[in-house]
C-alpha cells in the first residue's frame, strides 16, 4: 500500500502544530498589547463639547488656579465640573450676548445643568479620591497632563490599573490592597 | 495520535467547554460590579425634575458650621488660609493685593471689579466682607458654595489685614499698576464718550 502522506507531511505536521501555537500566544500577546495602547485607554483624543470651552484661554491666558471652577477637588472625591453661575460674573457683559455661550445662558435661566460630556472616566467599581491625592502632594499635571495647554481636554494619561498601582506602590504607605481602590 | 494521548485532550476538551457554564454568571457579576446601582457626586439622575442626584439644600439653610464660627479668633495660621483661598478665588478680578488690576479685570466691561483697599471699605468691619462673600454684591456672585464658611471668615480677616498693611510685595506692586492703568482706559472711555455726547 502506498503512504497517504508523503514523507514531508511530519515536517509540515509539527511545523502547523508550532504554528499554531505561536499564532495563539501571538494572538494574546497582541490583545494585551492593543489593550495597552492610546486607542484602547481612550488617550489623547479631544471630546467635543456643548460650549468650545477653552482651557488655554482661563488657566493659560487669565491666570484663572485649577480650583477657582473645579472648586470641590480639595474636600470631596470628585473634581466636579463648574456649575454654570461660576461662568457669569465674568461673561455677563462682554460675552454673554455671543452665540457660543448660548447653551450656558439658557443653563442659568432655567437652572438646568448644561450637560458637558465625559473626558477621564473610570468605571463604576473604582473608587476615586481627589481630595486624598491633591492634599497629599500629586498635581493635577500628573494624572491630567498640560491642561492649560488644551483646547479641548484629552486624557493625557492611560489610567489603567496598571498606572495607579506603579505610583501607589512607589509610595510610602504602599496602597496596593485591591479594596483601596474596589469595593 | 497514540492512545495515551487521548485521555489528556479529552481532559483539555472537557476543560475547555466546562468553562462557559458558570460564564453567564460571572458576566452579570462582572456587569453589576462594573455598572454600580450607585449616584456619584456629579452624576444625571431622572429621579429630580432637575436631573441631578445632587440637591441643593432648601432657601435659608444654615450650615452648622457658619453657626460654629462667628466669634472668630485671628491667628497667622488663619491669615495664611485666608492668603491662600484669597489668591485662588478672588485674586482672580480683584488682583493679588487687591488692588483691582487683574488680567480678568482689563477684559471686564464695566462695572470692573472695584479696589479692595479703598478707604471706603477701610470703614467696614470685616463682617461686611464676609457678607459680600456669602451673598455677592452687584456682578459679583455669592462665593458660598466655592468657600465654606470657615474659610469665608478667613478670608475676610485677610482683606481686613490686607486694608492695614502698607508694606508691598512684588505682587501688590503689579496689582498697584495694573489697576492704574484700568483706571487710565476707564478714564480715557468715559472723556471719549463725554465728547461724542
Ligand atoms: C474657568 C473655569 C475652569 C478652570 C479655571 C479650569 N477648568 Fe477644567 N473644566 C472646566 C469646564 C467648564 C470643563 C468641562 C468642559 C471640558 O471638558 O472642556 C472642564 C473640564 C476639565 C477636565 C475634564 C473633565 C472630564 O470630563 O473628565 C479636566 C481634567 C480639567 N478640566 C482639569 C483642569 C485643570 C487641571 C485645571 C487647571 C490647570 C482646570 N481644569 C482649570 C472649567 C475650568
Ligand atoms: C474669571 C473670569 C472667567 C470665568 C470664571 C470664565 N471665563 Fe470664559 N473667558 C474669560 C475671558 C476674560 C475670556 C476672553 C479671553 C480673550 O478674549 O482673550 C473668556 C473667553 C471664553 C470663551 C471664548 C473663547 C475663545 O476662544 O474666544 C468661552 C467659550 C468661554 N470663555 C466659556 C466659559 C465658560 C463655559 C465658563 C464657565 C465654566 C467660563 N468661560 C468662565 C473669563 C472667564
Ligand atoms: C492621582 C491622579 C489625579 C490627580 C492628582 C487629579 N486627578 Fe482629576 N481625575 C483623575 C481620575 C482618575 C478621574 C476620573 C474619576 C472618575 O471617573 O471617577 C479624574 C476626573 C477629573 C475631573 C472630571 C470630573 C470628576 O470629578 O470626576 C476633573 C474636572 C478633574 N479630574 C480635575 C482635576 C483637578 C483640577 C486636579 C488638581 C487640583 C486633579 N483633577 C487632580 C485623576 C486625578
Ligand atoms: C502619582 C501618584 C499616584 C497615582 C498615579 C495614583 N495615586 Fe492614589 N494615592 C497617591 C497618594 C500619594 C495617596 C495618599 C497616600 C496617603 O494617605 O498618604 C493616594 C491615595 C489613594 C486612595 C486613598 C486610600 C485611602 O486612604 O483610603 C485611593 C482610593 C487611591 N489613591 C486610588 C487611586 C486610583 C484609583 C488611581 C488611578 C486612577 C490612583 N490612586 C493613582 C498617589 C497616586
Ligand atoms: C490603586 C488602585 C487599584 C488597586 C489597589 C487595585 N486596582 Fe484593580 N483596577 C483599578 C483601576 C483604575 C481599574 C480600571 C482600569 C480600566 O478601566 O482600564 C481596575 C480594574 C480592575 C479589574 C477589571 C479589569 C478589566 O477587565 O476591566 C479587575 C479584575 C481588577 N482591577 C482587580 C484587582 C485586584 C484583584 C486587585 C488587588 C490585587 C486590584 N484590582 C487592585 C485600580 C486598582
Amino acid at each position: 500500500m502506498a503512504a497517504i502522506f508523503p514523507p514531508w507531511a511530519n515536517v509540515a505536521a509539527r511545523a502547523s502544530l508550532i504554528a499554531g501555537v505561536c499564532a495563539l500566544g501571538g494572538l494574546a500577546v497582541g490583545v494585551m498589547a492593543w489593550a495597552r495602547t492610546p486607542n484602547a485607554t481612550r488617550r489623547y483624543q479631544p471630546v467635543s463639547q456643548p460650549v468650545p470651552f477653552d482651557h488655554r484661554v482661563h488657566v493659560a491666558g487669565e491666570h484663572i488656579d485649577c480650583r477657582y471652577c473645579h472648586f470641590s477637588v480639595e474636600r470631596s472625591s470628585t473634581a466636579g465640573i463648574p456649575p454654570s453661575t461660576t461662568c457669569v460674573p465674568c461673561h455677563s457683559t462682554t460675552w454673554l450676548t455671543s452665540a457660543t455661550l448660548a447653551p450656558v445662558v439658557k443653563s442659568v435661566e432655567t437652572n438646568t445643568p448644561l450637560r458637558w460630556n465625559r473626558v477621564t472616566a473610570l468605571p463604576g467599581f473604582v473608587y476615586f479620591n481627589h481630595a486624598v491625592h491633591v492634599n497629599n502632594g500629586v498635581h493635577c499635571e500628573t494624572c491630567h497632563g498640560r491642561v492649560d495647554r488644551m483646547a479641548a481636554v484629552y486624557q493625557a494619561e492611560p489610567l489603567t490599573m496598571n498606572w495607579c498601582v506603579s505610583c501607589h506602590r512607589a509610595r510610602a504607605p504602599r496602597l496596593t490592597n485591591c479594596s483601596t481602590c474596589h469595593r | 495520535m497514540t492512545a495515551s494521548r487521548a485521555p489528556l485532550l479529552l481532559t483539555a476538551c472537557s476543560l475547555v467547554i466546562s468553562c462557559r457554564g458558570s460564564h453567564e454568571r460571572e458576566r452579570a457579576d462582572f456587569e453589576r460590579m462594573r455598572l454600580q446601582q450607585r449616584y456619584t457626586l456629579y452624576a444625571a439622575s431622572p429621579s429630580f425634575a432637575n436631573g441631578q442626584s445632587m440637591q441643593s439644600p432648601p432657601a435659608g439653610t444654615v450650615s452648622r458650621e457658619a453657626l460654629a464660627t462667628v466669634p472668630i479668633v485671628v491667628t497667622p495660621q488663619l491669615l495664611a488660609r485666608g492668603k491662600d483661598r484669597f489668591t485662588i478665588y478672588c485674586a482672580v478680578c480683584h488682583g493679588a493685593g487687591g488692588f483691582g488690576g487683574s488680567l480678568v479685570a482689563e477684559n471686564m466691561g464695566q462695572p470692573r471689579p472695584p479696589s479692595l483697599r479703598s478707604q471706603a471699605l477701610l470703614t467696614r468691619p470685616v463682617e461686611y466682607i464676609f457678607t459680600v462673600a456669602t451673598a455677592g454684591k452687584g456682578r459679583m456672585p455669592a462665593y458660598a458654595p466655592q468657600l465654606t464658611a470657615s474659610d469665608r471668615w478667613a478670608v475676610a480677616s485677610y482683606v481686613h489685614a490686607l486694608q492695614s498693611d502698607t508694606t508691598r510685595s512684588t505682587d501688590d506692586v503689579k496689582d498697584s499698576l495694573m489697576a492704574e492703568q484700568i483706571a487710565r482706559i476707564d478714564s480715557a472711555a468715559a472723556a471719549a464718550a463725554a465728547r461724542r455726547r
